[in-house]
């Protein structure tokens, strides 16, 4: 039997923007079903860590238990653990009630008015057991202009009087099993589009049909050079695969005017962070994480046969 | 069968005082004579899932 | 009320395998293999990989049911191989794919931080 040549791909990366939670870049030479299996991962099952479990000991505020239970595991935790750490489902080292150092990170907040002022009880207020695990802080660098900006997230307002004491247990869980575990805020591609204006065409056209034309499509793509009065491509990204263009030109007679392609197997990848992981390290984590998947699901020595719909050759074999 | 009930204190719905009520006491604040008091929150912890 | 838990998209229950298979009884060099807790992000992938492969005539996945979470892929080769045996190249073949391109995004990634 023949050892199988390798039918493998060969993908390229070019990184275009990059900041903490914002990351634009672009990959070639690989299958569409391999960007979105990247996109899907990246959503749904890159671990992060969030509150899972919350015991509320006081709460005379006007929001009710279960609905600050809520927004407290919403709120993004930095989860540059995560990828280490064990699920509590796995982890063996806790006596069953998953609340182990090994498995989870505890948090407390305590919080009470005691001003005639309302008083925010921010993310800024919960207090980690472990100070690699804290609330996600969002205080950009232009702080300075206005301190709303270094609050942190809003959970609840107290007015006089009113307190909240809650002790809260955070897991590593994945966005598949609830939306607050995904790392992700957006993760979009699209397939980079090469444009070809027909010049003779063009050239049939006056100057107010040109600039119609060009007018015609909903995003910058094309635009007029004034100097010259020829249409150029001055952005092909901005492209957003309506077909107005396409359209304009076949109603004012000039079909073929341009031609606009899909390349099948280059993609620009936008990828948006909530702050729990490095958007860079969240496509690096995205990666890791669909290998293991694929490792989980080859086949092994002991995959059996499955008999039971065998059918009635199976029946037969069985005396059926 | 249980040993004697604990006293237990409910809210004035008025003025907020903490009333101690044994069973058979009139039902009414101590110091506003206000005659609807809640019960307080429980001593209890309760678990919830932040989902 | 009939809904089954989050959980069970993904965890296997004890005493299910993650990966089972059946030959087609009428057809030779066919299968069916049936992949527990898994979606369209490995099975469109592993059917992707598996059209690349010349011996291999016939490659498809669907998902019985949108509440049951697995899928099952079917795939047809030609006497030169196997099911199995193409289905683990593709695997491996995915493998290296996705070593490749971590290696390229880290290269990527460290040459764009020393111009940052």
């Amino acid at each position: 039997m023949e050892a199988g040549a390798s039918y493998q791909r060969f993908p390229k990366v070019k990184v275009r923007e990059l900041k903490d939670d914002y990351l634009k870049f672009e990959l070639r030479d690989t299958d569409a079903s391999v960007a979105n299996a990247l996109r899907r991962v990246m959503i749904a099952e890159v671990p992060t860590i969030a509150i899972d479990l919350v015991e509320i000991e006081v709460n005379s505020s006007v929001l009710n238990d279960e609905f600050i239970a809520h927004r407290l595991g919403l709120i993004p935790l930095t989860s540059e653990r995560a990828m280490s750490m064990r699920f509590s489902r796995d982890c063996d080292a806790c006596d069953g009630d998953g609340q182990c150092e090994f498995c989870s990170v505890e948090f407390h907040l305590r919080a009470k008015c005691m001003t005639d002022q309302t008083l925010d009880v921010t993310s800024k207020d919960l207090i980690s057991s472990d100070h690699t695990v804290v609330p996600v802080d969002f205080s950009d660098a232009l702080g300075g202009d206005d301190s709303s900006e270094q609050k942190g997230i809003t959970i609840v307002k107290l007015r006089r009087g009113q307190e909240l004491r809650l002790r809260a247990i955070a897991r590593k869980g994945i966005g598949k099993d609830h939306a607050k575990w995904s790392p992700a805020a957006t993760v979009t591609f699209m397939y980079e589009p090469e444009i070809h204006i027909n010049e003779d065409l063009m050239e049939t056209l006056s100057l107010e049909q040109r600039q119609s034309w060009v007018e015609s499509s909903p995003t910058k793509v094309f635009e007029m050079d004034p100097n010259t009065e020829q249409v150029v491509v001055i952005d092909p990204e901005a492209y957003t695969y309506d077909d107005e263009v396409i359209k304009k030109a076949e109603a004012m007679g000039k079909p073929g005017l341009v031609e606009i392609y899909a390349k099948e197997d280059s993609f620009i990848f936008t990828v948006e962070s909530t702050g729990a992981i490095k958007s860079s390290q969240l496509v690096v984590n995205a990666i890791e994480v669909l290998k293991q998947k694929l490792d989980a699901v080859r086949l092994s020595e002991d995959t059996v046969e499955a008999d039971d719909q065998f059918g009635e050759l199976g029946a037969h074999m069985r005396g059926g | 069968m249980d040993p004697p009930p604990e006293p237990v204190s409910y809210i004035c719905g008025d003025c907020g005082m903490e009333n101690t009520l044994k069973p058979g006491d009139v039902i009414q604040c101590r110091e506003c004579g206000y005659r609807i008091l809640y019960k307080k929150r429980t001593r209890r912890i309760i678990q919830y899932e932040a989902r | 009320m009939n809904a089954p838990d989050r959980y069970e998209r993904f965890v296997v229950p004890e005493g299910t395998k993650k990966v089972s298979y059946e030959r087609d009884t009428k057809i030779i060099n066919a299968a069916s293999f049936t992949i527990e807790r898994e979606d369209h992000t490995i099975g469109n992938i592993l059917r992707m990989q598996l059209h690349r492969d010349e011996n291999v005539l016939f490659a498809g996945y669907k998902l019985p049911h949108p509440l049951q979470y697995k899928i099952i892929v079917r795939v047809h080769t030609t006497s030169q191989s196997s099911p199995m045996q193409a289905y683990n190249q593709a695997i491996n073949d995915l493998d290296k794919e996705l070593d490749h391109l971590r290696n390229a995004f880290e290269t990527e990634m460290a040459k764009h931080s020393r111009d940052y």
